[in-house]
C-alpha cells in the first residue's frame, strides 16, 4: 500500500492529446473515484498508473518512487477490468492464484490464500469451475479476487460493475466498500455512474476531455461545484443550467436569462458585472408552491409531468427555458397549469461564461 | 462594487490535499538497456519470420531476378556466371518446347480444372440437401481423401492404372465391350487395343487431366459444402414461396449466395494448375515430358531447364515468365469475378 | 403406388445413384493399389488383372527392401514432417503473437510483406530455393526441406486471424498487470488458447511435408537421405520395375496419414479448407 501522485501526466495517441495536464495526490488507503463521460480517458489513465501505457510527458509516482520506467510486475498493482479479462482456460483458483505462481510463491502459500480470497468473496464452491461456467456476478468477483489475493501498493478498477445488472451493482458495490474499509488499499475507481462513485469514494476526480475539472469529496462537489460541467456531471436530476448574463443597475445586479427573464443576483456571487454566466439551479431546491420572500421566485407553466415513484420530476416552462424540478408531494397538477418555484438564493450556482 | 471582487472563480477548483514538492520523490536513473529492449521485443518476437523470410524468400527472388540476366551452370559454381543480358528471354521467346509447355499447361489447367467445379458444386448441393448429416460427413471426408493423398502416391497408382497392356483401365474397357448389352456402346475398344494412355500424344493430357480432377475435386466438394451450409433455409422458404422448384432454388439462390466459395475454390484451382509439375512428371516417367512433349507443362520444363540441363539462368528466365502469366490470369480472373466474389451473400 | 413416389424414388435413386458412382470412382484406386501390393509380378501382368486380394505380401515386401532401404526412408519422412510441424507450430505462433500484441514501428510493412508473399506461386522459389540451400550448403541435409517452412506466412496469418478473433486485449493486460513477461504470457496464456489454430498449422504442414516431392528432389541426392516420395519415384524407372513391391511401398506411404484420417478427418479436412472457409 503506498500513495499516488501524478504529476503533470500527459498522453497523445499520434496527434490527439487524450490527457492534458494532469496533477493528482492520492493519500495512503484513500479510495478515488474517477468519472467523466465516456472517451475522456479514464481507462488511458489508468492504464499509464498500472504501467500497461507510458506517458507522453509527466510522471507516476508511487510511495516515493518515480515510477515510470517500470513494468506493472515491478509497480505491483492490481486491476480489475471492465470485461473481467478472466483466463478462459483456467479455472477459477488458477485464476485467482495466476499472479502469485508467477511471483514465484510457494504452492502451498498460494492455496491457502486463493482459500482465503475464495472466502471473503463467497467463491469457495466455484474454485474448480472455468469462467465460461460462471455468472456474470460471480466473474467479477473472481476478476475482484484476482486483485485482492495479492498484497499490492495500489488497486485499480475499471468499471468492474458496469456489466452487472442494477440489483447486482448495487450489492456489489457495498461489497467493495465493504473491502476497502477492510484492507483499506489506496484505490482508484473508475466509473461513469456518479451514484458508485459519491456511495464509494473518499474523493472524486472529475475528468472531461483529458482535463480534470474538479477533484474534492462528494460533498465538496455537490456543493461547490467549480464549473457548469462539474454542476451538471453530478446530481440527478441534473442540474439545470441557463444561459444568461449580469447587468448592474445602481447598486442591485440582476441575471437576465436568455430567454428574456431576470432575476435577482444574490450578493454573494462574485461575479463580473458585465460578463456572461451560466447560472444553476439543482431541481431538488426548487420547492413548488407560493412565492417566498428572501428566495428566488421563478413562474412558469407545466409542460408534463415524470413519475419516478417516489417523487415527480416536473418539467416547467418559464420563458423559452424549460427547467426540471422535484416535487415529493406528489400532488396531481392540471397539464399547462401555472407553477411556482423557489430557490433559497444560497442555493443558486453562478459561473462564468 | 470592485472588479477585483467580481473577477470570475478560477475554473478548477484546488484540490483538498496539495502535491507534495516534488523534490520529495526518488527518481530512479534511466534504464536505457530497458528501453532498448523493449522497443525490441516484437522484433524478437517476428524474428524467425524475418530470418526464414529474408534468407528463403526476399534475396533468393531478387537473386533469381539477377540470375535470369546470367548465363549459368551451377556445377562450375559462382564464378561461371556470364552476363548475357536479356538472352534468355530472347531465348525463351523462340524456344519452341517452351511454347508447346505454354500450350500444354493451359490445356491442361482449363481441362483438368473446369469439370472440378462441375462436378464438386451438384455433388456438394446434393450432399448438404439429399443426405443425412451423419452419412454426409462419411460421404465428403471418402471424396477428400484423394486430396491428402501424395501427388506421387496417386501418379504411380495411376501410372499402374493406365498401363496399356495389363493396366486395369483397358482391362474394364474390353471386359465392358463383352457385356451384353452396354457392349455395344464399347463395342470399338477391341479394335484399338491396347490403348497407350501415357505413351500415345494425343492421350496423355487427358489422362493426366483426370488424375488431377480426381485428386482434386473431393477438395472442392468440401469447400463448397462448407458453402452450401451457410446458407440459412429461410432463403430457401422464400424461394419456395416464391414459386421456385428444386432446380430453380438451386440456380438462383444457392449458387449466387456460394459465389465467394466459387471464386475462392477458382483462384486455388488456376494458381494451382498453372504449375503442374508432379502429376505429368511421374506419369510421364520424368522424361522429357512424355511423347512428343504432349506432357511437358511449363513447370516441369523449368525443371529440365535447371536441372537435367543445368542452364540455371535460362530456369531463372522461364520462371519469370511462369510467374507473370500466373499473375496475369489471376488478375483477369479478379478483374471479371472478383468484385461478384467478394462481394458475398450481403 | 401412385406415379408420384414412383418418380420420387426415381430421383432418390438417381441422386444415391450419383453418389455411390462417385464414392466408388473415389475409393477405387486405393483399393486397386493395395490388392497390386499382394501380387506377384505375373499375376500383375496377366490378363485380365486380379480383382481381388493376393497372398504374395510377404515376397513383395521381400523385393520393396531390396529396391528401398523402405524402413529408413519412411523414419526419414517421418523425421522431416515431425520436426517441420513442431517447428511450424511453435514458431508460427510465436511471430503470429509479436504481430499480435505489439503496437510497433514498421510492423504493417512487415505484415504487407508476409501476405504477399502468401501471393508467390511455389514454381517462382524453385531455383532461388536451390540456390540458397546451396549457398547455405544446406544440400542433401533433411534440414533444408522443413526449416524454410517453421515460420511461414500462412501459419503466422491463420495464427493472428485466429488470435484477433479470440483473445482480447484486455487478456494481455491482465497477464501484464500479473506480473507475466511477453514470453510468458505468450507461453501460460496465449498458447493454450490458441490450440485449435496451432493443430491446424500442424495438419497442414505434416501432410505437406509428409507428402512434399518437389523440394526433396532439388536437394537430396544420396538415397539413404531419401523421403518416401523421391524414393518411390525412383524406383518406378528401374528396368523391370518390381510392380507389385512399388505398389505395395506407395500403399503403406499412404497409410499414415490414412489411418489418421480417419480419427481426425473432420479436423484435418477444417485445417486444409482452413482459408477458403473464412472467405
Ligand atoms: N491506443 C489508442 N490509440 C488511439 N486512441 C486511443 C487509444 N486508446 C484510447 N484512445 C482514445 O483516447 C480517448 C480516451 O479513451 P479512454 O479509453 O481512456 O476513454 P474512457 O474515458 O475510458 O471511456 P469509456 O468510459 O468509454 O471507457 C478516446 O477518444 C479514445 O478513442
Ligand atoms: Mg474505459
Amino acid at each position: 500500500m503506498s500513495s499516488l501522485d501524478l504529476l503533470g501526466i500527459s498522453k497523445s495517441f499520434g496527434a490527439t492529446e487524450v490527457l492534458k495536464n494532469i496533477d493528482i495526490h492520492v493519500s495512503e488507503g484513500e479510495f478515488i473515484a474517477l468519472v467523466g463521460p465516456s472517451g475522456c480517458g479514464k481507462s488511458t489513465l489508468l492504464r499509464l498508473i498500472s504501467g500497461l501505457d507510458e506517458p507522453t510527458s509527466g510522471d507516476v509516482v508511487l510511495g516515493q518512487h518515480v515510477v515510470n520506467d517500470l513494468t506493472p510486475r515491478e509497480r505491483n498493482v492490481a486491476m480489475v477490468f471492465q470485461s473481467y479479462a478472466l483466463y478462459p482456460h483456467m479455472n477459477v483458483a488458477e485464476n485467482i492464484g495466476f499472479n502469485l505462481r508467477i511471483s514465484g510463491v510457494p504452492k502451498a502459500e498460494i492455496n491457502q490464500r486463493v482459500a482465503d480470497t475464495a472466502a471473503i468473496l463467497d467463491l469457495t464452491e466455484l474454485l474448480t469451475r472455468k469462467p465460461s461456467q460462471l455468472s456474470g456476478g460471480q466473474r467479477q468477483r473472481v476478476a475482484m479476487g484476482r486483485a485482492l489475493v495479492r498484497n499490492p501498493s495500489l488497486f485499480l478498477f475499471d468499471e468492474p460493475l458496469s456489466n452487472l445488472d442494477a440489483k447486482l451493482r448495487v450489492q456489489m458495490r457495498e461489497e467493495i466498500k465493504r473491502l476497502h474499509a477492510k484492507v483499506r488499499t489506496t484505490s482508484i475507481y473508475v466509473t461513469h455512474d456518479q451514484i458508485e462513485a459519491m456511495t464509494l469514494a473518499d474523493r472524486i476526480v472529475i475528468l472531461n476531455e483529458g482535463i480534470i475539472q474538479q477533484v474534492g469529496t462528494p460533498k465538496e462537489l455537490y456543493t461547490k461545484p467549480a464549473n457548469p460541467f462539474v454542476a451538471g456531471f453530478i446530481g440527478s436530476p441534473s442540474m439545470n443550467l441557463l444561459e444568461g448574463k449580469l447587468t448592474q443597475s445602481g447598486d442591485t445586479i440582476q441575471i437576465e436569462l436568455d430567454g428574456g427573464v431576470t432575476l435577482p443576483c444574490p450578493q454573494t456571487a462574485p461575479q463580473s458585472a458585465s460578463g456572461r454566466v451560466i447560472i444553476g439551479m439543482r431541481p431538488e431546491h426548487l420547492h413548488l408552491g407560493e412565492a417566498a420572500a428572501g428566495a428566488i421566485n421563478i413562474t412558469g407553466r407545466l409542460d408534463h409531468v415524470e413519475p419516478t415513484g417516489a417523487q415527480n420530476h416536473l418539467k416547467v416552462k418559464f420563458g423559452k427555458n424549460t427547467i426540471t424540478a422535484t416535487d415529493n408531494t406528489l400532488q396531481d397538477l392540471a397539464s399547462n397549469a401555472e407553477v411556482t418555484l423557489s430557490l433559497p438564493t444560497d442555493k443558486l450556482h453562478i459561473f462564468a461564461n | 462594487m470592485s472588479d477585483q471582487a467580481l473577477s470570475p472563480a478560477p475554473r478548477s477548483a484546488e484540490t483538498s490535499h496539495p502535491p507534495l514538492p516534488e523534490t520529495h520523490f526518488i527518481r530512479p536513473p534511466k534504464k536505457r538497456g530497458r528501453r532498448l529492449f523493449n522497443s525490441l521485443q516484437p522484433w524478437l518476437f517476428i524474428s524467425p519470420f524475418i530470418i526464414i523470410f529474408c534468407l528463403f524468400t526476399l534475396f533468393p527472388l531478387t537473386f533469381s531476378v539477377y540470375l535470369s540476366f546470367q548465363e549459368w551452370n551451377p556445377v562450375t559454381g559462382l564464378s561461371g556466371m556470364n552476363y548475357v543480358g536479356v538472352q534468355n528471354y530472347v531465348e525463351a521467346y523462340d524456344d519452341p518446347w517452351l511454347w508447346k509447355s505454354l500450350y500444354n499447361t493451359f490445356w491442361l489447367a482449363i481441362v483438368s480444372g473446369v469439370p472440378q467445379h462441375l462436378i464438386a458444386v451438384p455433388v456438394a448441393y446434393l450432399l448438404v440437401y439429399a443426405v443425412r448429416s451423419s452419412l454426409r460427413h462419411v460421404l465428403t471426408a471418402t471424396m477428400f481423401i484423394p486430396f491428402i493423398t501424395s501427388t506421387v502416391a496417386v501418379a504411380l497408382i495411376f501410372y499402374s492404372i493406365y498401363s496399356a497392356n495389363t493396366g486395369i483401365l483397358n482391362q474394364m474397357l474390353l471386359g465392358a465391350s463383352k457385356l451384353p448389352l452396354i457392349g455395344a456402346l464399347f463395342a470399338w475398344v477391341p479394335d484399338v487395343m491396347p490403348i497407350k494412355w501415357l505413351t500415345k500424344s494425343d492421350l496423355i493430357k487427358p489422362a493426366i487431366a483426370a488424375v488431377v480432377i480426381w485428386k482434386y475435386t473431393g477438395f472442392n466438394i468440401v469447400i463448397y459444402s462448407a458453402g452450401f451450409v451457410t446458407v440459412p433455409q429461410d432463403v430457401y422458404d422464400a424461394a419456395k414461396v416464391d414459386g421456385c422448384n428444386r432446380l430453380q432454388q438451386f440456380w438462383h439462390v444457392a449458387l449466387p449466395m456460394i459465389r465467394p466459395f466459387i471464386f475462392f475454390a477458382m483462384t486455388l484451382t488456376i494458381i494451382g494448375n498453372l504449375q503442374l509439375f508432379e502429376e505429368p512428371f511421374i506419369l510421364t516417367s520424368g522424361d522429357t515430358g512424355g511423347v512428343g512433349q504432349a506432357g511437358l507443362t511449363t513447370s516441369y520444363y523449368l525443371y529440365l531447364v535447371g536441372w537435367e540441363w543445368l542452364e540455371m539462368g535460362a530456369a531463372a528466365a522461364i520462371s519469370w515468365i511462369l510467374f507473370l502469366i500466373i499473375a496475369i490470369a489471376t488478375s483477369i480472373h479478379f478483374y471479371f469475378n472478383g468484385r461478384k466474389g467478394m462481394e458475398g451473400n450481403r | 403406388m401412385s406415379t408420384k413416389s414412383l418418380s420420387l424414388s426415381a430421383t432418390a435413386t438417381a441422386k444415391y445413384g450419383f453418389l455411390i458412382v462417385s464414392v466408388l470412382i473415389t475409393i477405387f484406386p486405393f483399393v486397386w493399389v493395395a490388392m497390386m501390393g499382394s501380387h506377384t509380378r505375373a499375376e500383375i501382368f496377366s490378363a485380365p488383372p486380379p480383382f481381388y486380394f493376393g497372398d504374395d505380401i510377404l515376397n513383395n515386401y521381400q523385393r520393396l527392401l531390396e529396391i528401398m532401404p523402405f524402413w529408413l526412408v519412411l523414419w526419414n519422412s517421418l523425421t522431416v514432417a515431425t520436426l517441420g510441424t513442431i517447428g511450424a507450430v511453435f514458431f508460427c505462433s510465436l511471430c503470429a503473437y509479436g504481430f499480435f500484441a505489439f503496437e510497433f514501428r514498421g510492423k504493417n510493412i512487415v505484415f504487407g510483406l508476409m501476405v504477399a508473399s502468401m501471393m508467390v506461386p511455389p514454381v517462382l522459389m524453385l531455383i532461388p530455393f536451390f540456390l540458397t540451400v546451396k549457398f547455405l550448403g544446406l544440400l542433401d541435409t533433411h534440414f533444408a526441406i522443413w526449416f524454410p517452412g517453421v515460420a511461414n506466412a500462412f501459419g503466422i496469418f491463420l495464427v493472428r486471424q485466429y488470435m484477433v478473433s479470440s483473445i482480447s486485449k484486455e487478456l494481455l493486460d491482465a497477464a501484464k498487470i500479473d506480473g507475466c513477461s511477453h514470453f510468458r504470457i505468450f507461453w501460460s496464456v496465449v498458447m493454450p488458447l490458441i490450440k485449435p489454430a496451432m493443430a491446424t498449422v500442424g495438419i497442414v504442414m505434416f501432410i505437406g511435408l509428409w507428402n512434399n516431392f518437389l523440394s526433396p528432389l532439388i536437394v537430396l541426392s544420396s538415397p539413404d537421405k531419401y523421403v518416401l516420395t523421391l524414393a518411390l519415384r525412383s524406383v518406378q524407372s528401374f528396368a523391370n520395375t518390381p510392380w507389385g513391391a512399388v505398389m505395395l511401398g506407395t500403399f503403406l506411404s499412404m497409410l499414415p496419414l490414412l489411418i489418421a484420417f480417419l480419427f481426425f478427418s473432420r479436423q484435418m479436412m477444417a485445417g486444409l479448407t482452413a482459408g477458403a472457409v473464412k472467405g
